[in-house]
């Protein structure tokens, strides 16, 4: 009887520490968001002593006229910027048997791609633990640990140049826990419509068999149910194109690979009015505005397949690898373009990453709501009125650039993400001397 | 969060300059000396001194003004200071130097823990127009220590009864604690915006005005008596950097105590 007493008092006992251990421990599941949050303050301040404690809005709108975003692909903060000084970096993670290893080094071209999907995502993050990287599908292929495995300044030193020189944002998030598709529509919308996956296709947005093409969709009670990719809601672009303000998306078109990254093809208003044609461009056509200085007030600027930094994906018709020599070179090329042109001098580049890959990164992402965030990806912001040689440490997701679009041309905010986000704001200084132009050689990626 | 100051001017508290203060007592004590030197006998008392406790009994306002972009467009914030009648602590001490003219210098202290009330308009982060009010309390303090200076005219109006009339200059240091930061929260559809408190800073700053005033002493015996005072002084203090109006110091003093006769 006393042993069995004792047995019942010694289970109880564990399962009260179990419960503490869970409200204690950082990052504990939980049952609406399957993670804790950890970050954004809903609290809001007005400063009154001083009264401008970031950059004034009037200065931003004077000094900047062009705004160009860049979206590459699949690279976590860590992968790309792990050893950066100054940044908040890892050059070891913990893995699934709760081993912290090395990481590894990236090759230039890989063999396979990592899973990045919903579920990889919240496998790698693991609730905040951030230890399960090596689960993520092809994560760890016959022992080669890609997914814990990192680059250094020698492999890319073009971005590293850039993150030098101008600002690196070490802890910008994805939008979405997942992969490409749903993040490329925060960076449109400043949310995805519930969308947590890409589409099953080769083929996305409104162009896609419509018999045959779905994608997950996740409502605000986590139920899961399935859509054709092609939405109706408001995006920055509306905002832009309401307010006369020139903008144009520069992306892969159909018969390239990279036009899966063409978002704008999911937004039906746009997709299929005369905005398509005329706002809606080849990629290519980038380096010729820029060279021009006809850059309209907001660029988006999405690369195709091969220069897009993705690891390689079994894609038929797609080259066998990527090299990453090849997907930086295309960016500095664009940059350059900018550089050169007559545009530099009120141009304001922001170079991202859509998701983080599959690649390990340390820092539990914020919860700030069921979608996200997910783990890190790099951010480098150049123009010549950004504060030069710094690392921010400020929170940032996609919806900080379209807050920070917003801010320049006097628009509302979208939706909760872009209320609530971090403008890119505290980056600038406009009353610093104009930074030159950092224009960089290509590299022989032969 | 970005904010653009302006500071407005608006005095809620205009009183006289130093200036006119220190004319018009050199008006009412040239007056009184003349009218009182013939009626009254030389006064036996060369010095006094005064403590006494007293009332402010004014409460002069001010307020700190801010507009700021926010969800771009342009929000308000207005914080109303009152300072409020409070007791004063003054002590001081009069020297009759010729006939019936003398010198005086007095130091008093007024401290008041109150709060201010912030208000503000804050920007719709979805619709233009349809700003979101919010208000609330800031908890401030408000310290003066003054310096009296003062020319004083000395009349015995009766062997029993003496009348202090003196003015002049008046140092102030003004401690003041000001709105610094205003937190606010909001959650969707970002109708409303609840305000959840304020951070303030303490400034401080030296000014000089001028006082003018009077005491009354009923003599209980050879060097004691009851005293009634009246003082009214005042400044006005500007705080840079705060985007507060100038800030109104003193104001009408009553009080009562003791005068030590020599």
């Amino acid at each position: 009887m006393a042993t069995r007493q004792r047995a019942r008092w010694g289970l109880a006992g564990c399962i009260a520490l179990a419960l503490i251990l869970a409200g204690l421990w950082p990052g504990v599941f939980s049952a609406d968001t399957g993670w804790r949050a950890v970050g954004l303050s809903a609290d809001q301040h007005i400063p009154v002593i001083p009264a401008t404690s970031v950059a004034a809005p009037e200065a931003f709108r004077s000094k900047i006229q062009h705004i160009v975003y860049i979206v590459k692909e699949n690279r976590s903060f860590d992968n790309y910027f792990g050893t950066f000084p100054g940044a908040e970096g890892a050059t070891s993670g913990i893995i699934s048997t709760g081993e912290r290893i090395a990481l590894g080094h990236t090759p230039d071209r890989m063999a396979h791609d990592l899973g990045h999907t919903w579920a990889d995502t919240h496998t790698a993050m693991n609730g905040g633990r951030m230890d399960q990287f090596d689960l993520v599908e092809d994560g760890n292929v016959d022992g080669d640990m890609l997914a814990m495995s990192q680059h250094v300044a020698s492999d890319i030193p073009n971005y590293w140049r850039y993150a030098e020189r101008f600002a690196l944002g070490d802890h910008m998030f994805e939008s979405a826990a997942a992969e490409s598709f749903p993040n490329h529509l925060y960076e449109m919308a400043s949310h995805s419509g519930g969308v947590i996956g890409n589409p099953n296709a080769l083929r996305w947005g409104c162009d896609a068999d419509e018999t045959r093409t779905r994608v997950q969709v996740q409502d605000a009670a986590g139920n899961v149910t399935s859509a054709f990719p092609c939405f109706e809601f408001q995006t920055l672009a509306d905002r832009l194109e309401a307010a006369n303000v020139s903008w144009k998306y520069y992306a892969p078109v159909a018969g390239q690979i990279g036009y899966i990254w063409s978002v704008l093809d999911s937004i039906r208003h746009i997709r299929l009015s005369p905005l398509w044609d005329e706002r809606v461009v080849p990629y290519g056509q980038f380096l010729d505005d820029a060279a021009e200085g006809t850059l309209p007030a907001v660029s988006w600027l999405v690369p195709d397949w091969s220069v897009s930094d993705h690891p390689t994906r079994a894609i038929p018709g797609a080259p066998p690898t990527v090299s990453l020599c090849e997907g930086e070179n295309w960016t500095v090329q664009n940059i350059n373009a900018i550089m050169q042109g007559p545009n530099w001098p009120t141009t304001a580049i922001i170079l991202t990453w859509d998701d983080f890959g599959g690649f390990y990164d340390h820092v539990p992402p914020p919860a700030v709501d069921q979608y996200g965030l997910g783990p890190r990806v790099p951010l480098i912001v150049i123009s010549p009125y950004v504060k030069e040689g710094i690392v921010s440490h400020t929170v940032y997701e996609a919806a900080s650039v379209l807050k920070f679009i917003e801010t320049r041309h006097k628009l509302k905010a979208l939706t909760k993400r872009d209320v609530d986000a971090n403008s890119l704001l505290d980056m600038f200084d406009f009353s610093q001397v104009p930074a030159p132009p950092l224009v960089l050689p290509l590299r022989d990626c032969s | 969060m970005i904010a653009r100051a302006h500071h407005r001017q608006t005095f809620a508290f205009r009183l006289a300059s130093p200036a006119r203060l220190a004319a018009f007592t050199t008006l009412i004590l040239a007056g009184g000396m003349g009218a009182t030197a013939s009626a009254q006998a030389t006064p036996e008392d060369r010095a006094a001194v005064s403590i006494t406790a007293g009332y402010q009994t004014s409460q002069p306002t001010f307020s700190q003004s801010i507009t700021f972009e926010e969800y771009s467009e342009e929000g308000s914030l207005t914080t109303a200071y009152a300072t409020r009648r409070r007791p004063v602590a003054d002590a001081g001490l009069t020297l009759r130097l010729w006939r019936r003219l003398g010198v005086g210098v007095a130091g008093s202290y007024f401290h008041d823990a109150g709060s201010a009330t912030v208000n503000a308009l804050l920007p719709n982060p979805f619709v233009f127009g349809q700003p979101r009010p919010i208000s609330g309390p800031a908890s401030v303090t408000h310290d003066e220590l003054a310096l009296h200076l003062q020319v004083a005219y000395w009349a015995t109006l009766s062997p029993r009864v003496a009348l202090i009339i003196s003015g002049g200059p008046t140092v102030f240091r003004v401690d003041q604690d000001f709105v610094s930061d205003v937190t606010f929260s909001h959650a969707d559809p970002f109708d409303t915006a609840t305000y959840e408190g304020s951070s303030v800073i303490r400034k401080r700053q030296t000014v000089t005005g001028g006082n003018i005033g009077g005491e009354l002493g009923w003599r209980l015996a050879r060097h004691l008596a009851l005293a009634g005072s009246v003082r009214y002084a005042h400044a006005n203090a500007v705080f840079p950097d705060t985007n507060a109006d100038a800030v109104p110091v003193g104001g009408l003093h009553i009080g009562a105590g003791l005068h030590l006769l020599f």
